[in-house]
């Protein structure tokens, strides 16, 4: 009875009910943006310089944007916000183009794929075994956000009952009540 | 309207806003050098088990992977090479962990291509910028934001608002003595934080620009805030609007604009705007165009005169 009267109490706040709404609609979100969300590497090529054989090679591997000449590619590898390697053939070599602060294994890709494409290294050369443990990479990470959240959101809603109870005075009674300091907070965040 | 002034700074200090300015400024600093400037990664990790037996390799292989599914198993069975990869990401990622791997066991020191380099700044000094202009924005819409919304609901629960009404202060000053006040907070914040993380001389080549930034983007959020305190009841009722406003308008701004995820979608945020232009200050990619500005200083004087004919309702209304 104490619990649903407590129950009863909490759904009363509008933010108890965001809270625990929030995280169930974000996991929904999650669920039905996941399968397309998955942050690929990107590879820059420049229309006219790259075969279309190369390309169909590379994007095998990275989400290959087609750029119409070389000053539009390098605007956009200067854009910090995405980690875009440029390539560019000249007179039968290619050449990388890169900001110079992106992560290390963004270089090392940029020379593997590199390396395909100029036939120095196969995929044949390993026998790979697939081993799943059921996990998605991205939906880790976004349980993570989802968890955050909803802790978040609670200690806000308790941080805000002290608050109110402060304002109101009732952490002033709670002083001439046979009550400890440790019960009065247990109690509050048992709620 | 420097007695109000006065006043209002004594207000935040009663607040202990200083405090948590303080506090901010040392756990953001400690945030990024020691957490956020190494997140580079360099490789995966290749493990090769001190096993014979095919059957003890894999199985050692996987507890390995459990630990740490971006790590590659390798092992070598009568001079051929066996890998085993978690599939746990795309296609594409999949395909290039094999030709990582096919990579590995080349062991080649060449290279067939040149890598130009066409920006001037390492990836540590790109991540201490881009979390500083996450910091200043989250400071300014947050903690600038709830400070100003709790001294305005400190002054209307207690009757000050409209005492105002009867004294013969006009109303501009009251809001440009608060706007004041907290474009100075700010302004410290932003300097003290700079210096802090790039330098002196990195820091105060920035301020200039940073300050026009910090003092548009701040006067937004102190007239957002005096509507927002008139709107609402009581302060809770307002922390349940500022949570939507913080988790639902800014947080998919910092993730799509600091992170390869990208969705078009973004451009409809109005938030959007607002850090992208603070962004572009700290690492100087683009310049905001004058037009930006002229926009940002007519939705300031739309907010004052909102704000303005708020104050006369609340007077009315008592």
């Amino acid at each position: 009875m104490r619990m649903f009267l407590s129950f009863k109490m909490m759904l009363k706040e509008k933010i108890v009910i965001i809270s625990l709404l929030l995280p169930i609609a974000l996991a929904l979100g999650a669920k039905i943006y996941l399968p397309y969300s998955v942050v690929e590497t990107k590879i820059g090529v420049v229309n006219e310089l790259v075969d279309v054989e190369t390309i169909n090679d590379l994007s095998r591997f990275a989400d290959v944007e087609l750029f119409d000449n070389v000053d539009l590619l390098k605007a956009k590898i200067l854009d910090s916000s995405d980690e875009l390697i440029g390539l560019v053939k000249e007179g039968g070599n290619y050449r990388i183009l890169l900001q110079g602060n992106e992560k290390t294994i963004t270089k090392k890709y940029a020379e593997i794929l590199i390396k395909f494409i100029n036939g120095r290294i196969s995929l044949d050369d390993v026998i790979v075994l697939e081993y799943s443990d059921g996990k998605f990479n991205i939906a880790t990470f976004l349980n993570v956000i989802i968890l955050m959240i909803a802790l978040f959101m609670g200690s806000v809603i308790n941080a805000f009952n002290i608050v109110a109870e402060k304002e109101n005075g009732v952490i002033k009674i709670n002083d001439i009540l046979p009550i400890s300091s440790t019960k009065y907070l247990s109690v509050t965040f048992h709620k | 309207m420097i007695l109000l002034i006065i006043k209002d700074i004594k207000l935040l200090f009663e607040g202990k806003l200083h405090i948590v300015l303080v506090i901010s400024i040392i756990v953001y600093t400690l945030y990024i050098n020691l957490f956020y400037v190494n997140t580079d990664i360099e490789s995966f990790e290749v493990y090769i088990p001190n096993k014979i037996e095919v059957e003890d390799i894999e199985e050692d292989i996987i507890v390995k992977l459990t630990e740490n599914s971006d790590a590659i198993g390798l092992y070598n069975i009568n001079g051929q090479y066996y890998s085993i990869i978690t599939e746990n990401t795309s296609l594409k990622n999949y395909n290039l962990k094999k030709l990582y791997i096919n990579d590995y066991i080349k062991q080649m020191d060449f290279n067939d291509s040149r890598i130009d380099v066409l920006g001037s700044k390492t990836f540590k000094e790109t991540k201490v910028l881009e979390m500083l202009s996450v910091i200043v924005f989250f400071e300014i819409t947050t903690v600038t934001f709830l400070s100003i919304a709790a001294l305005f609901f400190k002054e209307k629960n207690l009757g000050v608002l409209k005492v105002h009404g009867i004294l013969p202060i006009k109303n501009k000053y009251i809001l440009l003595s608060k706007m004041i006040v907290f474009i100075g907070f700010e302004l410290i914040f932003v300097m003290i934080i700079g210096i802090m993380n790039l330098g002196f001389r990195q820091s105060f080549t920035s301020l200039p620009k940073i300050s026009i930034e910090v003092i548009l983007l701040s006067s937004i959020m102190v007239l957002l805030a005096f509507i927002f305190v008139v709107l609402f009841k009581d302060f809770k009722d307002f922390v349940f609007a500022y949570l939507i406003l913080i988790i639902g308008m800014t947080s998919p701004v910092f993730l799509i604009v600091n992170t390869p995820f990208k969705w078009s979608g973004i451009k409809y945020f109005f938030t959007y705007y607002l850090y992208i232009s603070i962004r572009n200050v700290y690492l100087q990619e683009y310049s905001t165009s004058m037009t930006f500005y002229v926009i940002f200083l007519i939705t300031i004087f739309l907010l004052f005169i909102i704000c303005l004919s708020l104050f006369n309702k609340l007077y009315e209304d008592s």
